[in-house]
Formats: C-alpha cells, sequence, structure tokens
C-alpha cells in the first residue's frame, strides 16, 4: 500500500522505521529466547535457562521504550489512518512479544524441573510441534516486516494445525503417564511447556490479526479471507 | 456511504471553467440537511469553487463559467433565471478572513434583515439582532458595547460576529470558507463548538485545510483532488479507512 | 567572543560593508529633507519679510474743512447736489490750509499732493455722504498716503542715493520729515486689502475680487468634477466589464492626468467660448475648463481609494444577498470616502493654483469691480500675483508677497482639511 510513498514530513517516516525497528530488535531477542527455552526441552539440557530467566529484563526493557515511542509519535506526529494504525498495531505487537518472552521464560523455568528427571522419550511430535511454533512466529513477523497481508493469513490458517498438535501431544503425555506413573513430575511440567508453546501460537494469530489491522483497519480475517 | 434520506443539494455533472482552465471536472456530490459537510483537498482543487457554486458567488468573477445542474432542495440554482439575491438570502457564507462592516456591531448583524425588509420595525430589528448573536455565541460578550465598530472584535470575536451576521438572515445553509485558518486554536474552539450547535438548525458546508478540524466537526467528508471529487464518505470511514489510496496518501501527509 | 556572534571575515566583511551602506543611505535621505525643510523655511520667510508689511499701510492726518460754499452753497442737503460737488476743491482748500508756503507754488502744491493717495477725495466725499452732518465743519481725517510714502515709512526706498535715481524727491522727502515730526503720520492694517478689487494703485489695491474669483471658480469646480469624477470612479472601479474598451478609458484617464494644463486652457477655450459661446472671463468657464483639469486626478485618486477597501467586504455584502448596487453603496463607497474627498481636495488645491488655462479664458485681467456672482468677470488669485508681479511699481511688490501669503494660506487650509477628513473618516482594517 502508500508504504513505497514517503511522508512530505521526512522525519515521520523516519519515526516509524524507527519505531519498526525497536519492535524488530526485539522480536530478535524474543525468537532467541524462544528457540533457547524450546532447545533445552528438545536436548534435555538446562544449561541456557538461567541465561533466558534473565534476558526477560531486556525485554521487559525494550517494550517499554517501544511504549513511551508510541505515546511519542502519536502526541507529536498525529497520526492518523494508516499511520494511526501502523503505531497503535506496533504497541500490540510488542506486547504479544513481551507475552512470548514471558512464556519463554516460563518453559525454561519448567526445563530446569524438567531436566532434573529421566527424558520422556516417544513423544514423536514434539520437535515438529516446536518447530512450527518457531517458524509461525518468524512467519508472522516477516509478515510485519513485509506489511504482507497474504502471509499473515497464512500464520493465522496454521494457529489450528498448532492448536491440533498441541492436542496430539498433549493426548500422547496422558497416556504416556498413565502407562508410567514415575514420570508424573516431569510430566506434569512438559504439559505446562506444551501449552505455553500453544499459547505462544495464540500470540503470533494475535501479530497476524494486526498485521491485517494495520492494512485493511479490520482485525477480523474470517472476513478479509473472502475477498 | 452516505445515508440518502435527506438529501439537501446535489450537483450534476458540475464543471467550472476560469476562461479556459478548468477548475472542477464532473462534479456530483450530495449534501444532507442539518449535518455538516467538509470540503478537503490540496489548494486549488477546487473545493472553494464548488463552496462558492452553491450561493452563485462566482457570478461576480467575470470568466468564471459554471456548467452542470447545482440542486438545492430540488430546485437547479445554477440557472440564470434564478434571483441570486433571493438565493443568497437562503444560503449564508463565512469567509476565510473575519470580515466584519466597517460599522457597529449592531448594525453589522442588522445588514441583512435590513435590507431584506425582514424586521418591520425597530423593536423586531434588535430582536432579530439579539437572537442572532446568541445563537453565535457572542451575546454575553458584546451585548454592553452594540454600538462599537465590530473591528474592534478580537479575530474569533470578529469570525463569530459574521457568523451572526450570516444567520440573522435565517438562511437554510451556511457555507464557511476556512472559517479557522485566521484564527488561534481556543478562538478556533469556540468555533468549532459552534458550529456543532449551529448544525441543529442548518445545512453547513465546511471548507477546511486543517484534517483534524474535519475530522472534529463534520459528519461527511469530500476529498478533491485536481478539481475531481475523489471520493465522499463519512468523515470516520474517510479518516480512518479511506476506499481510495490518494485520499489516504493526503489526510496522512503523503501527498506530493 | 561568543560563539554564536563569531562568524567567518567573509561574513563580517560582508555586514560591515552593508551596514555602511545602510548609514549612507539613511544620511542621503536625511540630507534631503534637510534641503526640502532649508528651502521650505527660505520660501515662507522671504515671503513673510516682503508679504507682511502690504497688510498694513500709512495714514497721515490732516484737519479737512468740509467747506459748505463748496459741498452745498444752497443748502439743500440732497445727495445729488453732493455728488456733483468739487471734493478736489475741499482737499486742496485743506491742504494750503495746511501748508500755507504752497499757495502760490504749483510745483510745491504738487508734490504736497503727491503724498496722498489718488482716491483720497472719493475717501472724503464718501465721508460726507455718509454723514452729511459734517458740511461745514472741520475735522482730523486720516487720509491714506500715496504708495511712495508708504514704501518710504516701510524703508523700502534708499533715500541716500541722488533725487534722480529714486522715486521721491527732496521737497517731497522735507514735507515727510515735517509730517512725521508733527505725528501725524500713521501706520494702520490694511483691511481694505481685503475689501476691494484691483487698481492701478498700489495703496488701493485689494484682494476681494481675485479671492471671490476663485472662490466662484473652485465652487464650479468642486460642483462638477466630485460627482463626475467620483461617478466615472465607481462605475469604471465596480461596475464597468473589464474589457478592452474600459482599458482603453482608464489609459487615457492615467493619460489625461498628465496632460499640460495649458492644453486643458485651448479645449476650453475652443469648446466653451467658441463653440458654446460662453461668456468670457467668467468664474462659470474657468470653472469648466478647471473641471476637465480636475478630472483625471479625482478619478484616479477616488479609484484608487475604491481598489483599496478590501474585497472581503463586498464578498461579505453580496454572501448577505445585497445587491450589486447596495454593496457598492452600502459598504465600499463609504470606506473609500475620505480617499475620495482627500483627492478631491487636493485636485482642487492644484486648481486654486492654475493661471495657464485660465489665461486662455480670459481671466488674467486687471479687473476691478468685485464679482458677485458666477457671471460676472473675475480673475483668480494667481492671476492677480502674476499681475502685481508683473507691474512696475515699487508699492505692488509687497501687494504680490501678500497675496501670495494669503494663496498659500489657502492652500494649507484646504490641505488639513483633506488631512482632517481622512483622519476622521478613515477605517482601520
Amino acid at each position: 500500500m502508500s508504504d513505497e510513498h514517503e511522508h512530505i514530513v521526512k522525519s515521520f517516516s523516519e519515526d516509524l522505521i524507527q519505531l519498526k525497528n525497536m519492535i524488530l530488535k526485539m522480536a530478535g531477542l524474543v525468537e532467541n529466547q524462544l528457540q533457547l527455552s524450546l532447545d533445552s526441552i528438545l536436548k534435555h539440557d538446562s544449561k541456557d535457562c538461567v541465561k533466558i530467566i534473565k534476558s526477560d529484563k531486556e525485554i521487559d526493557e525494550l517494550h517499554i521504550n517501544i511504549q513511551n515511542y508510541v505515546e511519542r509519535i502519536i502526541t507529536l506526529r498525529q497520526p492518523i489512518s494508516l499511520d494511526l494504525r501502523n503505531v497503535l498495531a506496533a504497541m500490540q505487537i510488542a506486547r504479544e512479544l513481551e507475552r512470548v518472552g514471558d512464556l519463554a521464560v516460563n518453559i525454561a523455568k519448567r526445563a530446569i524441573i524438567i531436566t532434573q528427571h529421566a527424558k520422556i522419550d516417544k513423544l514423536y511430535d514434539l520437535e515438529e510441534y516446536t518447530i512450527i511454533t518457531k517458524n509461525v512466529l518468524r512467519e508472522a513477523l516477516d509478515a510485519y516486516v513485509e506489511n504482507d497481508l497474504k502471509m499473515a493469513r497464512k500464520v493465522w490458517d496454521k494457529d489450528d494445525l498448532i492448536d491440533d498438535l498441541y492436542a496430539k501431544i498433549f493426548k500422547q503425555l496422558l497416556e504416556l503417564m498413565n502407562n508410567d506413573k514415575k514420570i508424573a513430575t516431569p510430566a506434569a511440567h512438559l504439559s505446562f511447556a506444551i501449552k505455553n508453546i500453544e499459547r505462544i501460537g495464540d500470540h503470533s494469530t494475535n501479530i497476524a490479526e494486526d498485521i491485517s489491522f494495520i492494512l485493511t483497519a479490520d482485525r477480523n480475517m474470517h472476513m478479509s479471507n473472502k475477498d | 456511504m452516505i445515508k440518502n434520506d435527506n438529501i439537501k443539494i446535489t450537483t450534476n455533472d458540475l464543471c467550472v471553467f476560469y476562461d479556459e482552465k478548468q477548475a472542477l471536472f464532473d462534479v456530483n456530490i450530495s449534501i444532507n440537511e442539518k449535518e455538516t459537510t467538509a470540503l478537503i483537498g490540496p489548494s486549488g482543487c477546487g473545493k472553494s469553487t464548488l463552496l462558492r457554486c452553491f450561493n452563485r458567488m462566482n457570478d461576480t468573477i467575470e470568466n468564471c463559467v459554471v456548467k452542470g445542474n447545482i440542486n438545492i432542495d430540488n430546485a437547479n440554482v445554477n440557472n440564470p433565471e434564478i434571483d441570486v439575491v433571493q438565493l443568497r438570502t437562503k444560503i449564508g457564507m463565512v469567509f476565510q478572513k473575519p470580515n466584519p462592516f466597517p460599522k457597529s456591531i449592531f448594525d453589522n448583524v442588522a445588514y441583512g434583515p435590513k435590507i431584506h425588509g425582514m424586521a418591520k420595525n425597530k423593536l423586531e430589528l434588535e430582536e432579530i439582532v439579539e437572537k442572532s448573536l446568541k445563537q453565535a455565541g457572542l451575546w454575553s460578550e458584546v451585548k454592553d458595547r452594540l454600538s462599537q465598530p465590530g473591528t474592534s472584535l478580537s479575530g474569533g470575536q470578529q469570525q463569530r460576529l459574521c457568523i451572526a451576521r450570516a444567520i440573522a438572515v435565517r438562511p437554510e445553509i451556511i457555507l464557511m470558507d476556512e472559517p479557522c485558518s485566521a484564527l488561534d486554536p481556543i478562538a478556533t474552539a469556540n468555533i468549532e463548538e459552534l458550529m456543532d450547535e449551529l448544525k441543529k438548525e442548518f445545512t453547513i458546508i465546511i471548507v477546511t485545510h486543517n484534517m483534524q478540524q474535519a475530522a472534529r466537526v463534520s459528519k461527511n467528508t469530500a476529498f478533491f483532488h485536481l478539481g475531481k471529487l475523489i471520493e465522499l464518505g463519512p468523515t470516520d470511514q474517510i479518516f480512518t479507512n479511506p476506499k481510495l489510496e490518494k485520499t489516504q496518501d493526503y489526510i496522512t501527509g503523503r501527498y506530493g | 567572543m561568543n560563539r554564536i556572534l563569531s562568524k567567518s571575515q567573509n561574513i563580517e566583511n560582508s555586514t560591515n560593508k552593508r551596514h555602511r551602506k545602510e548609514k549612507r543611505f539613511k544620511s542621503l535621505c536625511l540630507g534631503a529633507v534637510i534641503v526640502a525643510i532649508l528651502f521650505l523655511i527660505i520660501l515662507l520667510s522671504s515671503l513673510a519679510y516682503k508679504g507682511l508689511s502690504g497688510f498694513t499701510k500709512t495714514t497721515i492726518q490732516i484737519p479737512i474743512y468740509f467747506n459748505e460754499e463748496i459741498i452745498d452753497p444752497e443748502n439743500t442737503r440732497d445727495i445729488a447736489v453732493i455728488n456733483k460737488a468739487s471734493f478736489r476743491k475741499i482737499f486742496k482748500q485743506s491742504l494750503l490750509q495746511k501748508f500755507p508756503e504752497a499757495k502760490d507754488n504749483r510745483k510745491m502744491y504738487r508734490n504736497i499732493s503727491k503724498i496722498f493717495s489718488r482716491g483720497s477725495t472719493y475717501l472724503l466725499k464718501k465721508m460726507v455722504l455718509d454723514d452729511i452732518s459734517l458740511i461745514g465743519k472741520t475735522i482730523n481725517v486720516d487720509l491714506i498716503s500715496s504708495s511712495t510714502i508708504d514704501q518710504l515709512r516701510k524703508n523700502n526706498i534708499n533715500i541716500k542715493v541722488p533725487e534722480s535715481d529714486r522715486p521721491v524727491s527732496d521737497a517731497t522727502l522735507k514735507i515727510y520729515d515735517q509730517l512725521n515730526t508733527e505725528g501725524v503720520i500713521k501706520k494702520r492694517l490694511n483691511f481694505s486689502f481685503f475689501k476691494y478689487g484691483d487698481s492701478r494703485n498700489p495703496e488701493e489695491a485689494g484682494i476681494l475680487g481675485a479671492l471671490l474669483g476663485s472662490m466662484f471658480t473652485l465652487i464650479i469646480t468642486l460642483l462638477l468634477s466630485f460627482p463626475i469624477g467620483v461617478l466615472t470612479a465607481i462605475y469604471l472601479e465596480e461596475f464597468a466589464p473589464k474589457n478592452k474598451f474600459t482599458y482603453f478609458i482608464e489609459i487615457n484617464i492615467n493619460n489625461l492626468a498628465a496632460v499640460p494644463s495649458i492644453v486643458f486652457g485651448l479645449l476650453g477655450l475652443a469648446i466653451f467660448l467658441n463653440f458654446f459661446g460662453l461668456p468670457r472671463s467668467v468664474p462659470l468657464t474657468g470653472g469648466l475648463v478647471l473641471t476637465l483639469m480636475t478630472l483625471p486626478t479625482v478619478i484616479i485618486s477616488s479609484r484608487a481609494s475604491l481598489k483599496a477597501v478590501p474585497p472581503t467586504i463586498r464578498e461579505a455584502a453580496l454572501g448577505l444577498g445585497a445587491s450589486k448596487l447596495q454593496a457598492v453603496f452600502n459598504h465600499v463607497v463609504p470606506s473609500a470616502a475620505p480617499g475620495m474627498f482627500t483627492g478631491t481636495i487636493i485636485g482642487m488645491a492644484r486648481a486654486l493654483g492654475e493661471t495657464a488655462p485660465l489665461l486662455l479664458m480670459g481671466m488674467v485681467a486687471f479687473i476691478v469691480e468685485v464679482p458677485t456672482s458666477i457671471f460676472d468677470p473675475a480673475t483668480v488669485l494667481p492671476a492677480q500675483i502674476y499681475l502685481w508681479a508683473d507691474s512696475p511699481e515699487r508699492g505692488f511688490v509687497e501687494k504680490t508677497s501678500a497675496a501670495i501669503i494669503v494663496l498659500v494660506l489657502f492652500l494649507i487650509i484646504m490641505n488639513s482639511l483633506a488631512i482632517w477628513l481622512r483622519r476622521k473618516f478613515e477605517v482601520r482594517w
């Protein structure tokens, strides 16, 4: 859309780019954090967990910076229409990312406990589940960078896949727990972790909806699916 | 889209020429009764020209030719047989720069009713003046100095005096040509508040360069570009999600 | 040095240069103003120096015996009889009584009688006609001196030069000295300067004729040029379509303003005198010619003041449903009126000072009678000044300056009126 058109006031465009860069920086930190926490679960290795928990502080700071920056843009530039949606969505996306970061920390905390027990095998879909979740988040952020409504819609569509996988893995985990009562503790923690992963999928969907809001002024992707 | 149940003005393929130069191209616009319609667009886009078509002010410009129909209450006013004097009693106008006559405040407001013989005697005239000044929110500020010259008021007061002068003739439509462009923000807010009151009784058409103002005061907004009506729609839609990229570019300050 | 004020050498040089230029220009302007004021002071002071004495006259008091034998021997007290009586004899008798030594000396008598104005006998007659009871009495009368004696008293005659080189003979000088020691020679305010028309005798010449002539002429000019000029301006500025024809008219009006006034005189001569056969030398025709000359000024200044009325005022009135005529006459013209008045008065002031066109209308003429209407022959102030300046008598020199003072006063009054009108009716936007 109008992004190839510059604002007459160039510093306004620069402000918007700067906001986007802040979001991307935050996204990079969050993605990295998520990657490490998912790896901890998959590789049954807690060596990065403390680092993950500590890095959350940095993400929170970035989140606050983005909020302040948005307030500044709204006050000084008084954006309307597309620009206003861009700024409002940026605030939303930052919030989603902050939540994803929190969830990654939660997963890392679970991983610390899980890795104190024997690794639970036979969860064959777990790896695919984590990869899909990571990819969906990546795609959502790519869609944000590219202002790509189609990609956002794909992200939105993939949420069902994540939900299905979650249900499947949860069922498997319940079966394993029934078969072997000894794994109850790590399995319980793992079930929370996979629930957290599923929540990350939801946040990615929210980001996709924010992109839709920016580009079409409509959060409802059912509707926009039709045209 | 705009609801079409109470249309006051419509134009059909309205074209305006200044000599060889065409200022308006086939404009078809409809304006609702007792609502505020804002006309926005870059300078020279024809919005003021359109405004001046409604009360035939373009007649005063010698080389100006207006083609097409302007229907007000289903009568084509762009018809040489229409008496412009009568038409202008029906359509008041407020200008960009406050332009009170160099006469007393009272005489400023009383001039219209006087020339149209709207008051039988002095008492009636005084009533009209008081009512108009009250409606323009100026009465309390000037009631003790009605005999002072209108030019002694502040800019915002002068503009409200001009509005009082316009509504003293009891028009149905008020045309406003950038009425706040010469005023400070407080005076502007006063005028905007006044417009909010006036729209209960009058159909208001306002030309403004201030998009925030258009957004604040109007129910419908029309965007003009290079003499063409690009987009007409409810103000909230125009300012949140216009249909056309040209409108979007203009309202977000990307117009190049 | 403050960092914000430190500049590169180039900029500093150029600013210094600019400042110097500005100073130079200012001092040049000031110099021009000073020169202008200096000239004005020289003009006014020389006028005052030469002219103020023109407002005084010299009188010589001598006893006059209104001999009944000469005036009215039959004691009829009939005005017709008195009118026919020889007051020259009365005058002579009284003079000889005062100067008995001149009784048989014809030359000496002529010298003595020459110190009095030639109009003295008329004055005596007038006194008797006003008061018949004077007949038979002897009364001290202040007789107006001749112009030469007047000049002598005003020290305008150098008595040190040889007798042949000055207008007063030694004998006259002797008589003057004798009278002066008696204390009968007095200085009076010359009210008759404002009471009478022109005369061949400087001591009797007055300005009233020219003053009234100017007034009548200006009234005609004002009555014609103001309405015609203003209406033309209003039409051209507000109503006329802007096409080649009106453009042509506009250019011609502007050109007319630059036409030398003598040309208007020729035009007036051809049209008013030769074609319409209007009378010569009268304020009516003079006023008509001056109207022709003043019209362009009035039209141009009126148009300028109409143009200065902001178009928003017209729009405001039209927007309220006023007709074009209402908009123009209710709002535009009242706002432009001060400018129109000013322009008209300045045009009138120009007309007041004009001689050239009137020359051809026969208004630069020696006219003794004071005009009573616009159909009486008259002259005008500047023409009077020209005529007097052209006269060789020393007495007319101060009359010329006095008349100039009157003219300048008139101009000052008219210009002040213009300024006052503009101040009073000026509209501030």
